[in-house]
């Protein structure tokens, strides 16, 4: 989500499933929707049913594309060229909303002069690997605010940026380097541009590369170009992968953010105050909502509510952590490892680096249903159990059926259950673990004065403790927050910014607010009915935020107010409030349609669509000459800025980078790969191939009947009658060559090492030309291991650990191999 | 699965030929405990609870059939928005996972060098793990960094990493989000990164 955010203001997916009924174009483009989200599938059909395009793009024909209208073709990690050749396409022939774009995207704001962009590197670069960022930024006025051009023809603004930032992708070039015919791309181009709205469906098919973000950026710049953004039937979808990721990322079980996406402190911010300043209003009065969920009345303004009890990230870091944790691992940093339901050891790529790496440990911690590679890891065939020197605890966890709680699927929707039956054996919720790790971690400090063991000390835990565990609807009162005045649950996230801060509490800092009020708990709402006929469904559940279902819809109505397109009016301005169907996103739903409150389309700083991404900080205007007090003074709110963007750190436009490893030249700039890409640290483990060893790419996927790592499904008979074993997908034409059928065994070798695994030879797999030469691409699903009732190489024995170095997400996609015959 | 010997067999094509000529005729209603009719339906005598699948994100309902505190079958709830009734063999499958043989039912420990697991009471397993956690913290922690000959207090416990879980529900992730962060483990992630 690094770059809808950037991008917006907010990531997630903007729409939603049923939403996807109103397309009349839908571009499903790294995402195999039938194969791994089959119910999300019904919608695209039902699209398609009343007319929509369905066009699929992909390096295999899968099953998604066997119901599209259009395949497309495209060579693994390459997909932003063919996107640029969109853009200019669109550019080029005025295929933009020019309203749309005019009003509600930041086309018009001035440009830094210094920016450039030469053979494939902005301004900035270091000549190491990072970007100092300052030519990235707006020309200002004298009160800091972006300087607009008249028109979009002025050279200094961001429209005609983007002109000369794409000019050189024709089709023909775009072709060359991604292999798509070019009749096809033509066709996709002229199918997603007429039909509107359109929208955009997109999954680890896009990420797990080297310039995930940047891909995604496409989407929002095309979807911001066309005008699909905010409108029924359009946006961008992102299909998001396990049952709770959407919430489990909401909830920030990752370095560099606090629940509600609140920026996590680091130690170029010492105080609260410092931190407001750096992150602006906003987030200061989201992480102290935060906080004082976290430690109740032990959070005061004298003791800045508690900041220092929550660890300073080290400034220098970028958010990857993944990667680098196994890095780190392997480098003695850690004694102990608790890992709650995830399987790296099937999951990580090299996992030789994932293996050394937790043989290292004093005490690996798991929760899990099943045994799987990871808590057995020191069973692995390759090693010897006598020479793991690890203690391993292995926690057997409850299943959904058998616990309360809620969880937020990729629609945003916050579903609450209820536990159906009792919990197997002695089996537990994982919530109920970690309440009793953190009691017998407050008894164990409870003499200390040490200012250091507060956070554990005043951490608020006192959940009251049902027949089947804690009573999680009290966990999710406190995510939901409540005034402290008057001790009532919260209704709106917006009360976060309305009220003084330390008057509120949130977990999630009101990005969850309103699930749960003083009239019920909305997560359990099951009013299927939908008034509009438009898919809202606006009392089924709980969306966030403050039940929006679709994102940024104050773009679907235009500067009065009024629908963009009457068939799909979601919300309008009567001449005294907002109403529709859906709740008014972003937007003030008491303020005009002209009022600066009432136009606002999207929450970044700028409230504006970002076409060009580079950091920007909205300032306070008349903020007064203040000395704060040291520490935190709530004065700091009248003068840090309203908004910041730090910008994206490989660039505020997409460029067209190789994959770290790959079989041919760039053919765009002198610049191969992503500049930013993080260094080797592990040159033991992490070794990159030539194309002259290592023709071939290797791309990995998933299958409906196996998911991911297939810690549950590969201990479910019934799903392994369906799916028994793993297979390499390759084309007629390698196996002619490797003179190999279907069910011989081919070994699989990339600079890393090498499997065996039983060939499927197929047309789903065609060979692409790039630049005039052949090139092979092997499909292998890669949730396989040496545990379960069935078992299998696993193909992350091979990829690459090389990383997209906003996101960390490791480029599995596109990795260099070699396929020979192999042994039976 | 047993074979079926010719008189059951008989038997059961007996039943099916019943139950298929009931079918015509009438609903039969698991809810009403109809156990006595011709077509005794596997979920016959169940109750019927609303479940999420577990699977990917779409987030599909399920009807949860059960029967003696056990789940005996998913199907898709008529009700929910997006499903609409239907299943992938996913979602079709969750009461083979709630029920397996194979789900770890009771906490286990791999002593350092051993080849098997053991046995392990729940207050043991949790107060080791809350002592190693200390014993780490107390080793490993960093107080302060200097940053421009500036003292910064940082709070970090720098020996643990933490691992999970787009698979819990959100109140306990909210949990071991606000675990992690007070003990101060900073190298902290989960799925959604990779």
């Amino acid at each position: 989500m690094a770059s809808l955010a950037p991008s917006f203001g907010s990531g997630a997916m903007t729409n939603n499933f049923n939403d996807m009924k109103n397309a009349n174009v839908i571009l499903i483009a790294g995402n195999n929707t039938a194969e791994c989200h089959p119910l999300a599938m019904r919608w695209v059909l039902k699209a398609q049913k009343k007319g929509a395009k369905i066009i699929v793009v992909d390096p295999r024909f899968n099953r998604t594309a066997k119901v599209a209208d259009i395949y497309a073709p495209v060579r693994p990690g390459t997909d932003i060229a063919y996107l640029s050749a969109i853009v200019k396409y669109i550019l080029d022939n005025k295929l933009y909303d020019e309203t749309y774009v005019r009003e509600n995207t930041n086309a018009l704001y001035k440009v830094n002069p210094d920016f450039k962009f030469h053979d494939g590197l902005f301004s900035g670069f270091d000549g190491k690997g990072s970007y100092d960022k300052e030519t990235w930024t707006y020309q200002l006025d004298a009160n800091g605010l972006p300087i607009q051009a008249k028109s979009l023809d002025d050279p200094d603004c961001v429209f005609m940026k983007l002109k000369e930032h794409f000019k050189d992708y024709t089709f023909e070039k775009a072709s060359e380097i991604t292999g798509m015919p070019v009749d096809k791309m033509k066709l996709v181009a002229e199918t997603f541009t007429k039909n509107r709205p359109g929208t955009i469906l997109y999954a680890l098919g896009m990420t797990q590369k080297s310039v995930g973000t940047q891909g995604i950026r496409m989407y929002a710049i095309i979807q911001l170009l066309l005008g699909n953004m905010g409108m029924p039937g359009g946006g961008i979808n992102a299909n998001r992968g396990e049952p709770n990721v959407q919430g489990s990322t909401d909830l920030a079980l990752m370095a560099h953010i606090l629940p509600g996406y609140t920026p996590i402190p680091t130690d170029a911010q010492p105080t609260l105050n410092d931190y407001i300043q750096a992150f602006g209003v906003a987030n200061g009065k989201k992480l102290i909502s935060i906080l004082k969920a976290w430690f109740g009345d032990k959070a005061t303004p004298e003791n800045e509510f508690g900041y220092h009890n929550i660890p300073k990230r080290d400034s220098k870091l970028s958010n990857p952590t993944y990667i680098p944790i196994f890095e780190k691992l392997n480098q003695d940093a850690f004694k102990m490892g608790i890992i709650f339901g995830q399987n790296p050891v099937v999951s990580t790529p090299i996992l030789d680096m994932a293996l050394a790496g937790l043989s290292k440990l004093d005490m690996l911690v798991v929760s899990e249903v099943f045994e799987t590679e990871t808590t057995s890891f020191w069973l692995h065939p390759d090693l010897n159990p006598k020479d793991i020197k690890t203690e391993v605890i292995l926690l057997p966890a409850a299943v959904s059926f058998e616990k309360d709680g809620t969880m937020t699927n990729s629609s945003r929707w916050i579903q609450g259950k209820k536990a159906v039956v009792p919990a197997k054996g002695e089996s537990m919720p994982d919530g109920d673990m970690i309440y009793e790790i953190v009691k017998r971690l407050k008894k164990s400090y409870v003499n200390s004065n040490d200012p250091k063991d507060r956070a554990i000390l005043d951490l608020t835990w006192d959940y009251p403790v049902l027949d089947h565990g804690i009573d999680m609807e009290a966990v999710l009162k406190e995510m939901n927050g409540y005034n402290l005045k008057t001790g009532k649950l919260l209704n709106s996230g917006s009360d976060i910014q309305n009220m003084e801060p330390g008057e509120i509490s949130s977990g999630v800092a009101g990005l969850y607010t309103g699930v749960i009020t003083e009239k019920g708990n909305n997560s359990l709402r099951r009013d299927n009915t939908d008034p509009s006929g438009l898919g809202v469904h606006p009392n089924w559940t709980f969306s966030w935020p403050n039940n929006t279902r679709i994102l940024w819809n104050r773009g679907s109505a235009d500067k009065n107010g009024k629908p963009r397109d009457k068939n799909r009016a979601i919300v309008s301005w009567n001449g005294k409030k907002w109403v529709g169907a859906d709740v008014l996103h972003v937007a003030a739903k008491d303020k005009a349609p002209q009022t600066p409150e009432g136009s606002k389309i999207f929450s970044n700083a700028e409230g504006k669509g970002a076409l060009f991404r580079g950091p920007f900080t909205m300032p306070q205007q008349e903020a007064p000459d203040i000395k704060l007090k040291p520490g935190y003074d709530p004065n700091v709110f009248k003068v840090a800025p309203k908004g910041k963007e730090s910008g994206i750190g490989d660039g505020p436009l997409p460029a067209h980078y190789e994959p770290l490893e790959s079989p041919v030249k760039n053919q765009m700039f002198s610049q191969q790969s992503n500049p930013t890409a993080a260094p080797v640290q592990l040159p033991e483990f992490q070794k990159y191939g030539k194309a002259k060893d290592y023709p071939y790419i290797l791309t990995t996927y998933m299958v409906t009947e196996q998911f991911l790592s297939g810690a549950v499904t590969r201990n479910t008979p019934q799903l392994n009658e369906l799916m028994p074993s793993n297979f390499a997908e390759i084309s007629k034409n390698l196996a002619k060559k490797l003179g190999v059928k279907s069910g011989d065994p081919v070994e699989i070798s990339t600079a890393r090492g090498a499997v065996t695994i039983e060939a499927m030879v197929t047309d789903r797999m065609q060979p692409f030309i790039v630049g005039g030469k052949e090139v092979e691409v092997i499909g292998v699903p890669w949730g396989w291991g040496f545990k379960g009732l069935v078992q299998g190489e696993s193909i992350n024995h091979v990829t690459n650990s090389g990383y997209e170095p906003n996101t960390g997400t490791p480029e599995y996609k596109a990795c260099a191999c070699n396929v020979t015959k192999g042994e039976k | 699965m047993a074979k079926l010997s010719r008189r059951s067999f008989m038997k059961f094509t007996a039943a099916s030929i019943a139950a298929a000529a009931l079918a015509d005729k009438q609903k039969v209603h698991a809810e009403k405990g109809d156990v006595d009719k011709a077509f005794p339906m596997m979920t016959a005598g169940a109750s019927t609870a609303y479940g999420l699948c577990h699977f990917c994100s779409v987030g599909c309902g399920l009807e949860v059939k059960i029967k003696d505190n056990k789940v005996i079958s998913t199907e898709g709830h008529p009700d929910h928005p997006i499903n609409e009734g239907s299943l992938c063999p996913k979602g079709r499958s969750m009461k083979e996972m709630v029920n397996s043989d194979q789900r770890v039912t009771h906490p286990l420990i791999r002593k350092p060098g051993s080849d098997k697991w053991e046995p392990i009471s729940w207050d043991e397993a949790f107060g080791k793990i809350a002592s190693k956690i200390k014993e780490v913290r107390e080793e490993t922690f960093t107080k302060t960094v200097d940053i421009d000959g500036e003292k910064v207090t940082v709070n970090r416990t720098d020996g643990i990493f933490s691992m999970g879980s787009a698979e819990i529900d959100n109140e306990e992730a909210y949990l071991f989000t606000k675990f992690n962060r007070a003990v101060g483990i900073h190298n902290f992630t989960h799925q959604a990164e990779i």
